[in-house]
């Protein structure tokens, strides 16, 4: 996985939650949206970067919403993704 | 004074005296190292399900049979901490067992149906319950065998699609066949059962495809978890696996915290039946909601400002009993050792119409969320990102919110009749409409507010659209049917002076 990769992401996190008047702190393995933390609308921001910028397919059959749920698990996806 | 001295100090008496030390310690104390240790003891471990059982059994809202259930599972958890999962799954699979459908009406209904199934009749019904309950748990592992190993790729790409329309079949045969023809007595017990049990079927599908690979037999307990009072699944099995306390200390700290929401429930409960019930509506007579709304429908009189008072107040009790019910089913759910959110958090602070919605109800708005509007998201318009936003929330918050309740009043079709169980829907469709133009406008084109436009415009303003967005459209919030949509209209008009 390409380091800009990783902080594209990880910013995109960083406003959501910022922008939801969060602290822009999260840990790789943090449930983000399970949690409550951030809320759907928020999910459906971080969708549209993967599907945007990583090309990531969201009417395959076999995502589900909790592959997005914390940093780790966007993670396993894109690599997956990429190797698919 | 340094920070040392005032870590060394000893507490003083007079804390213990102290009702706001008193409540800063009872809120922090699954934080008090000390606390979570007393926790871990035998000791601690009696007193905290006995203080927790103690609080629940003072709620109302909890069935004492229920409650009976809730009690022994959590005793059985605590006595075999090692058979945690096991006896969770079990007591999940016997209560669904006894108790699978989701109204009392409907447990009426059976035994009325029951005796014409042919030889299986002179059965007693609730023997027959039974029977059906594992001939349904068979229907369900054959579903979830299916998930795991695609056999019919159908069924396993679209599952909540093909439970639709297997439902919708279903209940069109209950209409359609003649009430003493054998075929309608099969359908409506599959209707009757598939209905209470769609949405956590739905979560247990979820799970199945999640990684950490979760037996049958304790994905049959989430047919109906033995904390579920309402048809609203807390989530599924997956999504409790990501809170589960995995070691002593972790367990304490979520009995603590489920101690902690148990007790203000219980405080929710008890101020909302002292301030509302006894003063507001007994001492002041203030009419209730339902009746002052009846009143106006028949030319009653209908002030302005009496109209107002009536909404505010029914406004406010809804959102304590509601509080105070979701509260004490988390609650249920920490003390069995999952340590998830609540179901409530402070919507009265709300400064947009969604973030009110995912704060007043938040599983029921995370059902809506995950089975129609993320998968809406996932295939509409994918070039119109505002257009894509707006047809998921209308398919969450108007198709779906409208199906939840058609599907769980899917067996009273056959019983009521068609045209007359659609009839109720009316003021229900009216609400989920303003609700879903509501979010929409919220999440599109509602203007973000921040602490530097004025106390006025940041801190009151939005609340006051927000929660009288809330008590208007909550005129409409009924699918019982008993008060007329014509009557409500009447209502909602003569809050503006219209007569």
């Amino acid at each position: 996985m390409q380091a800009e990769n990783l902080k594209l992401v990880r910013d995109t996190i960083s406003n959501i939650l910022v922008d939801r008047g969060q602290p822009p702190e999260f840990n790789d393995t943090e449930s983000l949206f399970d949690s409550g933390k951030l809320d759907s609308l928020a999910a459906v921001n971080l969708l549209m970067t993967l599907e945007s910028e990583f090309g990531i397919d969201l009417s395959d059959p076999d995502f589900e919403i909790t592959q997005i749920d914390t940093f780790a698990a966007i993670m396993d996806l894109l690599r997956e993704n990429a190797m698919a | 004074m340094t920070a040392v001295d005032l870590q060394t100090r000893p507490e003083s008496p007079a804390r213990w005296f102290n009702p706001l030390a008193l409540r800063q310690s009872w809120l922090s104390m699954d934080k008090n190292d000390r606390v979570v240790e007393w926790a871990q003891s035998k000791l601690g471990i009696a007193v905290l399900h006995g203080a927790f059982l103690l609080a629940l059994a003072t709620l109302p809202v909890i069935r004492a049979k229920h409650m009976a259930l809730i009690a022994m599972t959590l005793v059985l958890a605590a006595l075999l901490p090692g058979r945690r999962g096991m006896v969770l799954a079990g007591m999940g699979i016997l209560f669904f067992l006894l108790r699978p459908f989701r109204s009392e009406f409907h447990y009426t209904n059976f035994g009325e149906i029951w005796p014409e199934i042919g030889v299986l009749g002179a059965m007693n019904a609730q023997a027959g319950l039974m029977a059906c309950s594992l001939v349904f748990f068979g229907l369900v592992l054959l579903l979830i065998e299916n998930h795991r190993r695609k056999a019919v790729s159908v069924l396993a790409e679209r599952p909540i699609l093909s439970l639709l329309i297997a439902g919708t079949a279903l209940t069109a045969l209950t209409v359609l066949v003649p009430r003493d023809h054998g075929l309608f007595t099969v359908a409506w017990i599959l209707v009757a059962y598939l209905s209470s049990s769609f949405f956590f079927i739905g979560y247990i599908l979820m799970a199945v495809r999640q990684k950490g690979r979760m037996d049958n037999t304790t994905l049959l307990g989430y047919v109906r978890p033995f904390w579920a009072n309402t048809v609203v699944p807390i989530k599924g099995p997956g999504y409790l696996a990501k809170f589960e306390a995995k070691d002593a200390a972790a367990l304490a700290v979520t009995r603590l915290k489920g101690l902690k929401l148990a007790v203000w429930a219980v405080i929710l409960f008890w101020t909302g039946e002292i301030v509302f019930n006894q003063v507001v509506h007994s001492t002041l007579g203030l009419p209730h909601f339902e009746a002052h709304l009846k009143a106006v429908a028949v030319g009653g009189p209908a002030s302005v400002a009496l109209g107002w008072a009536v909404v505010a107040i029914y406004f406010l009790e809804r959102v304590l009993v509601f509080g105070a019910v979701i509260h004490a089913l988390v609650a249920v759910v920490r003390m069995a050792g999952f340590a998830i959110p609540r179901g409530m958090v402070k919507p009265l602070g709300s400064r947009t119409i969604s973030e009110y919605w995912g704060k007043y109800l938040f599983y029921f708005k995370e059902l809506l969320s995950d089975f129609f509007f993320f998968p809406t998201f996932q295939r509409c318009f994918k070039k119109h990102p505002r257009l894509r936003i707006a047809f998921a929330t209308f398919m969450a918050a108007f198709v779906g919110n409208i199906l939840f309740d058609v599907i769980c009043d899917a067996p009273v079709f056959a019983i009521d009749g068609f045209a007359a169980t659609i009839d109720n829907f009316y003021s229900y469709t009216v609400y989920a409409g303003g609700l879903t133009v509501g979010i929409i406008w919220s999440q599109l084109f509602q203007g973000k507010v921040r602490p530097e436009d004025g106390f006025l415009r940041y801190q009151v303003l939005p609340r006051v659209i927000v929660l009288g967005f809330f008590a208007l459209l909550q005129i409409f919030d009924d699918s019982s049917g008993v008060i007329p949509l014509g009557d409500r209209f009447a209502f909602f008009a003569s809050l503006f002076g219209v007569n």
